[in-house]
């Protein structure tokens, strides 16, 4: 696997997670392959970089590319692959799987299955990953998402041995145990690289409730490295990364003055 | 003979011991299709690639419990 480091930028609506994370990437970049991933449903990478970014992986610069996550378009995809291979087995039921695949996009936990799906391939293609979060609650309930399924794989598994057991001593082949391994590897994969390569930076502003969100990212992401960031600072006093005010960061050219250097530092270190 | 005599030994030994097992049979499959009992499945999603394996075996088990038809939708086994 490529990936150093798999960067997640969270916290309140508008402290700017968004600006430092394009900033970040562009930092990061200058040292290795990085892709900058935006999973917020509102996205606003193009704002920022000023140049229109959308669903597929664009390049930015030599070595920084870009994505805007469609979680929506992902689940519908990622339903139609699997599913396709029932529609091969039994083309009568085609229709039906469509349908369900319709059905299955707005599903919030096959979006986030979706979109940890996909960023396990980027994980494999990029040297440095900078994901710019969803709102705290679904930022949260993403890595609570990719723990429950954990736990749950683990008993399926444990049934489906128990099965294989049986079905051997029948003499009957078994298919199922294999892929159920399969599945079951590829999120341990996912887990390890989240922690073992992932920091989080919860940002925060000035302001007393922007602060309260970043603190309850730190308390509830107990076993992961969560750092505190300061956006916007003037004055005040506090135990955090600290990045100042700096006007109209947009663009690439205004990004490279960003004062994001403790960030990167926190980063490589 | 030979196949009298295996099928003896099928019969008489090893279909208990596949009967003595069915509720992991079951376990399984109530796992994968908790949704076809009207419970949350949140992450059923998961799950759907191993349902082209699941079919024929879903449809003996729905005809076990006294279900004449399947009943889904997007997953019709007879």
């Amino acid at each position: 696997m490529l990936l150093k480091r798999l960067v997640f930028f969270g916290g309140k609506g508008g402290v700017g997670k968004s600006t430092l994370s394009c900033a970040v990437a562009l930092r990061l970049s200058q040292i290795d392959k990085t892709l900058l991933l935006s999973v917020d449903p509102a996205h606003s990478l193009s704002g920022i970089l000023g140049m229109p970014v959308g669903n597929h992986i664009k390049q930015v610069k030599e070595s920084l590319f870009a994505i805007e996550l469609d979680a929506q378009a992902l689940a519908e995809q990622y339903a139609q692959k699997v599913l396709s291979a029932l529609g091969e087995l039994l083309p009568s039921v085609s229709s039906g799987i469509r349908e369900y695949a319709k059905y299955l996009k707005s599903s919030p936990t096959a979006q986030e299955t979706a979109v940890l799906d996909r960023l396990l391939d980027y994980c494999q293609e990029f040297t440095y990953v900078v994901v710019d979060s969803a709102p705290t609650g679904q930022m949260l309930r993403f890595f609570e998402t990719a723990h429950m399924v954990e736990g749950w794989y683990a008993f399926l598994h444990k049934v489906a041995k128990e099965r294989h057991k049986v079905e051997s001593f029948m003499g009957r082949e078994d298919k199922l145990i294999g892929l159920i391994q399969n599945r079951k590897e590829r999120l341990e994969t996912l887990l390890h690289v989240l922690r073992e390569k992932a920091l989080v930076f919860a940002v925060a502003n000035e302001e007393p409730l922007s602060l309260q969100e970043a603190k309850e990212i730190r308390e509830r992401l107990r076993d992961m490295r969560v750092y505190m960031v300061l956006n916007r600072w003037h004055s005040m006093e506090c135990d955090c990364i600290k990045v100042p005010e700096t006007e109209r960061p947009y663009g690439l050219e205004a990004l490279e003055g960003f004062r994001v250097e403790e960030i990167v530092e926190f980063v490589l270190r | 003979m030979k196949d009298i005599l295996r099928g003896f030994v099928e019969l008489h030994f090893k279909r208990p011991v596949e009967v003595s097992y069915s509720h992991i049979r079951d376990l399984l499959l109530l796992s994968l299709f908790l949704d076809y009992f009207g419970l949350d499945n949140p992450l059923g999603v998961y799950v759907l690639e191993l349902y082209p394996y699941m079919i024929h075996e879903f449809h003996l088990w729905h005809r076990s419990v006294g279900l004449e038809r399947g009943g889904l939708g997007f997953l019709p086994c007879c």
